[in-house]
């Protein structure tokens, strides 16, 4: 029953429809990061309180949204190298981890950005904040412990121990740092929260976020064949499908 | 007893004849401790304000120290690939070394943070609640740590790797073992997160066996 899927993961047949699969999610991405921008930058109204800064919202919530997701996807990976031992599923560990930490970067970096005309400054020990940045430290200690083997196999396999640990911490993280925070700040920062955002700023954020999502796929395909390139360079498939 | 009972007995042998294993992570987080009030005027009422977050990073750097002796001998004579090997479930055999540890160092630790608080100004009450956060802590520390351990062991930098790995895990018992203290130090109850500490730690020590010996498997694949 299961045969089709070993089948498809094995890396010559990957190799093959990872680049068709690879080119539809980059079309795609491109195509609503362009609406979801423009509709961002020019069709939304500007903010009552913010003016136009709060446009960087764009980029700052789909990358934030993104760094978790793309930790999630890669402690399921994980899980399926260590249980099944897939070799595929040991090299999308692999390739997510840095794509995760230039998500999570990229969400702290705009939210910095943001935070200095809005707050008045680029950081505070917001719960927030803080479990956005262990995040980023989680996602160093995968690419690190990865990097640390001499055999690339058993690196992969350690990284994908460490992601499974690591989602089993990440929502432990985030209530301890809330919690954190409210004990020694009795009046949290006052901060930009719109509960019910308006239609016409809220689609721009969906189409975004949708768009950094297959954004991510494009980039994890394209990571994951260079890997089986590296890896398999002694094949002879691989001869034949460069050649 | 059979062999589920001489893997503990060993672990302990361990623990008592390689002493300097225990006392040198001691001695280091005396140092720590010692260190701080050096770089602010001792006077200062900000010494007991962080006093428990000072005693809590001395303790997890202490572990993190510590953790090389796990595996580190076991890995250079062999022991560990026939313990890999034997009928023994693995998970139990590092069962042994996580209790070991725990009892030999997590009591150490404990009895010395209170008297480190003490002398940062931590009130009786504040100073107890740090020995039921350390002991209670300190399981979840280690747990954590043998899983990391297992996953660098034979590696050539595994000290700082360990140390990158396991720091942003530590931040839940982190946030829960000190915060417990500063909430009593400052008349607040601190029943909520002591429970935390203690429930955290349970977590870990359930979870890291296997886990640590899914991590020891692959190494020696």
């Amino acid at each position: 029953m299961w045969t089709w899927f070993h089948r498809l993961a094995s890396p010559p047949t990957f190799y093959r429809w990872g680049g068709t699969l690879q080119v539809i999610f980059g079309v795609a991405a491109a195509v609503l990061i362009v609406v979801g921008t423009y509709g961002g930058l020019v069709l939304a109204p500007a903010d009552y309180q913010q003016g136009d800064a709060f446009r960087i919202i764009y980029v700052h919530v789909p990358s934030a949204w993104l760094s978790l997701l793309v930790y999630t996807t890669m402690a399921v990976a994980g899980g399926v190298a260590l249980i099944w031992r897939m070799k595929l599923a040991e090299l999308f560990v692999v390739a997510a981890a840095p794509i995760g930490a230039a998500f999570t970067a990229l969400a702290l970096v705009t939210g910095m950005l943001w935070g200095e005309p809005m707050w008045g400054t680029y950081w505070v020990w917001d719960a927030r904040l803080t479990s956005e940045l262990v995040l980023l430290f989680l996602y160093l200690g995968v690419i690190a412990l990865n990097g640390a083997f001499e055999d690339p196999r058993r690196g992969a396999r350690a990284a994908a121990v460490l992601a499974l640990i690591g989602v089993v911490n990440v929502p432990i993280i985030h209530y301890s740092v809330e919690w954190w925070n409210s004990l020694h700040q009795g009046a949290t920062v006052t901060k930009f929260d719109s509960p019910s955002i308006s239609m016409d700023m809220l689609w721009p954020l969906l189409v975004n976020a949708l768009g950094f999502t297959f954004y991510y796929c494009a980039m994890q395909c394209m990571r994951m064949r260079a890997l089986v390139l590296s890896r398999e360079r002694d094949a002879r498939w691989i001869r034949e499908a460069v050649a | 007893m059979g062999i589920w009972g001489a893997v503990w007995t060993r672990e302990w042998q361990l623990l008592f004849r390689q002493r300097q294993d225990l006392l040198q992570p001691l001695t280091y987080f005396t140092m720590v401790v010692m260190i701080v009030p050096l770089g602010v005027d001792p006077a200062d009422a900000v010494l007991t304000l962080v006093a428990p977050a000072i005693v809590w990073i001395a303790v997890v750097l202490a572990v993190v120290l510590s953790l090389d002796r796990l595996f580190r001998d076991d890995a250079r004579d062999g022991t560990l690939a026939v313990l890999l090997t034997a009928p023994t479930p693995l998970w139990w055999v590092l069962l042994a070394k996580l209790g070991a540890h725990w009892l030999g160092l997590g009591s150490l630790l404990a009895i010395a943070a209170p008297i480190a608080g003490a002398a940062y100004g931590l009130s009786l009450a504040a100073a107890g609640v740090l020995f039921v956060t350390v002991i209670a802590g300190t399981l979840g520390l280690m747990a954590l740590g043998l899983v990391a351990g297992a996953l660098t062991v034979g590696l050539r930098n595994g000290g700082v790797l360990v140390a990158i790995i396991l720091l942003p895990l530590y931040v839940p018992l982190l946030v829960f073992g000190a915060g417990a203290v500063a909430a009593v130090q400052s008349g607040f109850p601190g029943a909520g997160p002591v429970y935390f500490t203690a429930a955290l730690s349970m977590l870990y020590a359930t979870l890291a066996p296997p886990l640590a010996a899914v991590a020891l498997r692959l190494s020696y694949d």
